[in-house]
């Protein structure tokens, strides 16, 4: 059972690639539609912190 | 003094080595399945065979060394790979574990061996093939093994948040689940290799070249040599290592797909 | 020699979260190895560390592909 913890570090970083990947993604999106320059910002920020909250919520609660 | 750290014929420029040296041409014809890499992996499953079944035809209880070489892998994989990680029913498997391990591990050392030199796994669509079916086989067990509603509730739902936060959650884990976690294990290993083997072309390709230049460049030459081989020890260190890290990786998401939960 | 000044940023931006992982689990280590009982308070401590690290330099990768 400890060593599943071994692949923490990948799941983690899984996470943080995907996050700002899809919500990033998702701004990118927006800015090319409506023209602007912010959203794509906002996506990436919005993104890693769902990640972390994410990485908080898998390994960070109890432990 | 300067013309003894220069090059005699002009336009002798070095051409470093860039992608498209991996693109090898078709050995039979105009056939593009019939390139190096694809002789390769056949190469490598008809010497994989070969040892198994010589390592285990005669199998006795004291074993002859080339039992012992082959028992010694099998061993290390089943237990450090399988069933540290993926539990009481990891002996279902061991065989695909196994099988990955040394396919992966023998493409890999085929680029330092000596006239072969070319890792196989640096073309992309070996290892997105791999990687793919890694993929296929983690969600079919967690499926097998849970159901197909339970196992979808497992991974998009995690538990203990309010509500509306899964609308930011959800898209996170499907894209981790679905997109990344295939795309970075093929990448890796992928990335691994080529940029090994292009780190190798350098040095030797440097080397050569410098050969041809004048006294000066000529005697500095042997460095870039002796760089390059102690780089190619280097890289048998990085393929061993990715080799397990693939099946290691693999083995963690079976294990995960097959936990009660999180 | 043609290329993206964008990629020397990001090599240089990823020298600080590579230190940062490198530290925090060189702490992690130290702390498990004098305590061995305190390894599964460190490990969560350890890996979120790792997370708030590596985030910043996945933002310079990121950013290096779309400014």
């Amino acid at each position: 059972m400890s060593r599943v913890n071994e692949g923490a570090a990948w799941t983690i970083l899984g996470y943080l690639i995907s996050g700002p990947l899809f919500w990033g993604g998702i701004g990118w999106a927006l800015d090319k539609w409506l023209v602007t320059g912010y959203f794509l910002p906002i996506g990436l920020l919005l993104g890693m912190g769902a990640a972390l909250y994410l990485v908080w919520l898998r390994f960070g609660r109890e432990g | 003094m300067r013309s003894m750290f220069s090059f005699r014929a002009e336009g002798s420029e070095f051409i470093p080595p860039s992608s498209k040296d991996f693109v090898l041409p078709p050995i039979f014809g105009d056939n593009e399945f019939t390139t190096k890499p694809i002789f390769l992996v056949i190469f490598s499953v008809v010497i994989i065979s070969i040892f198994f079944i010589a390592a285990s035809r005669k199998a006795s209880i004291v074993p002859s060394k080339l039992q012992f070489a082959g028992e010694s892998v099998y061993a290390y994989v089943r237990n450090d790979l399988g069933k540290d990680i993926i539990g009481h029913e990891f002996m279902r498997f061991v065989p695909y574990l196994f099988t990955l391990f040394v396919f992966i591990l023998t493409n890999n050392i085929f680029g330092i061996v000596p006239l072969i030199q070319f890792p196989t796994m640096s073309r992309i669509s070996f290892a997105y093939v791999l990687g793919i079916i890694t993929f296929g086989v983690f969600h079919y067990v967690g499926i097998r093994h849970h159901g197909i509603f339970k196992y979808l509730k497992d991974i998009l739902f995690m538990p203990g948040v309010p509500k509306p936060v899964y609308i930011l959650l959800t898209p996170i884990e499907i894209a981790t689940y679905l997109i990344v976690r295939p795309l970075t294990i093929s990448l890796r290993l992928f990335a691994n290799m080529f940029a090994g083997h292009l780190l190798l072309m350098i040095f030797i390709l440097g080397g050569e070249h410098l050969l041809q230049g004048a006294i000066g460049l000529k005697l500095v030459s042997p460095f870039a040599f002796a760089f390059g081989i102690a780089i190619t020890f280097f890289e048998f260190l990085v393929q061993c290592l990715q080799a397990y890290i693939f099946t290691l990786l693999t083995a963690l998401y079976i294990g995960g797909a097959l936990a009660d939960e999180h | 020699m043609t290329g993206t000044l964008n990629l020397v940023g990001y090599g240089l931006a990823a020298i600080g979260p590579g230190l940062a992982v490198g530290m925090i689990f060189a702490a992690y280590i130290n702390g498990v190895a004098r305590q061995p009982e305190a390894r599964s308070v460190l490990q969560p401590i350890a890996f979120l560390g790792f997370a708030m690290a590596e985030a910043l330099a996945l933002f310079g990768l990121v950013l290096a592909f779309v400014l």
